[in-house]
């Protein structure tokens, strides 16, 4: 038994059959908190506290599929150039306003985690949280957090810019679409480009354009975080 | 014929020479992210033509959320954190996410207009 799931083959197929059912489950009930992602997640840890089997074991399965991360994160690229009709004639704005919010986006993550108490781990692993996960889990490991808990951070505030983002932003009176497409593209990356996409194809383009750069932009934030830290 | 194959050979070659890249300058960038920014400069420039690389691209981001699955149930190692941390985490957050989408959205809207007002032409 031990043998067997310390094999590539059960962690693959634990997750991808899961997955499966965590995506059938959704395109029953549509709510963000059926997401399929946090379901699946969710099940095989269960399975694996009860049969008592070892992540490490799991994970030998689980690194193939995470292996895709890295072209995936490339592909991002295709998106990000079919939207590129709303950088024309704002692309120094819109590239000034994206760097402006990511960089608010950690700043604020990292000092509320602090003075609330927060590990050093912890907050480091908050900072990449706005943008999408593989970017974020690479930030995250490039500045000394956990990886794994960046992953986490990411989907729940992803899951919260796509449950409030459109609801603040119309309370706090933000109303044209390209404004309310690249707010929620910058601070919740995938999650919250799919729920801007249910706003139209200006709102969601937006956001997805807006995500891309804010994935560009944050590394490159996180290094110069890591110099100034590193300096004194 | 074979589409798919000359994506998937492209964005892995982007992604290698995002890793090359990174160790050649010696800069704190992940070599997957400077990928992605040697392949949106070469779809930009002209360079790739984005048929080339679309059904690849399609396919890996159509089941980009069953890709962090692993990822995800990695946190059974980190169970710790989550039990004496939780108020600083989500607060964090909560704050950091409503800041964000306030602070863009403000300026996008006072500085950019918007679509409603001036509708952004099809391609």
């Amino acid at each position: 038994m031990k043998s067997l799931a310390a094999n590539p083959l059960f962690g693959f197929t634990l997750t991808v059959g899961c997955f499966y059912l965590a995506a059938l489950l959704y395109s029953k009930f549509r709510s963000p908190l059926a997401n399929p992602l946090l379901v699946s997640s969710i099940i095989i840890i269960l399975v694996l506290e009860q049969t008592g089997i070892d992540y490490h074991d799991y994970n030998q399965g689980g690194q193939i599929l995470t292996f895709f991360l890295g072209p995936a994160t490339v592909a991002l690229a295709v998106p990000l150039y079919n939207n590129r009709r709303f950088l024309r004639g704002r692309l120094l704005p819109l590239l000034l306003i994206i760097s402006l919010g990511a960089f608010a986006a950690m700043a604020s993550a990292a000092l509320t985690a602090h003075f609330l108490g927060a590990d050093r781990q912890v907050v480091l692993s908050l900072i990449p949280k706005s943008v999408t996960t593989p970017i974020a889990v690479e930030v995250a490991a490039m500045i000394g957090g956990i990886p794994e808990l960046a992953g986490v951070f990411v989907i729940i505030t992803g899951l919260l810019g796509a449950l409030w983002g459109p609801r603040l932003l119309r309370w706090c009176k933000v109303k044209s679409p390209l404004a309310m497409g690249v707010a929620i593209g910058t601070a919740a990356h995938g999650i919250g480009t799919a729920r801007a996409l249910e706003e139209g194809e200006l709102p969601g383009g937006a956001s997805g354009l807006a995500m891309g750069i804010a994935g560009l932009v944050t590394p490159a934030l996180a290094a110069v975080f890591l110099r100034l830290f590193r300096g004194n | 014929m074979f589409e798919v194959l000359r994506g998937f050979a492209i964005l892995s070659l982007a992604q290698l020479l995002g890793e090359v890249l990174r160790r050649v300058l010696g800069i704190p960038i992940p070599g997957n992210v400077l990928g992605f920014g040697l392949l949106a400069v070469a779809l930009f420039a002209g360079i790739i033509d984005v048929e080339n690389v679309a059904g690849a691209a399609k396919l890996l981001l159509d089941h980009l959320t069953l890709l962090f699955a692993p990822v995800i149930v990695g946190i059974v190692l980190y169970k710790e954190f989550f039990r004496t941390q939780w108020l600083p985490m989500t607060s964090a957050i909560l704050v950091s996410t409503a800041i964000t989408l306030v602070l863009v959205g403000k300026l996008v809207d006072s500085y950019l207009g918007g679509g409603s007002r001036h509708e952004i032409p099809r391609r």
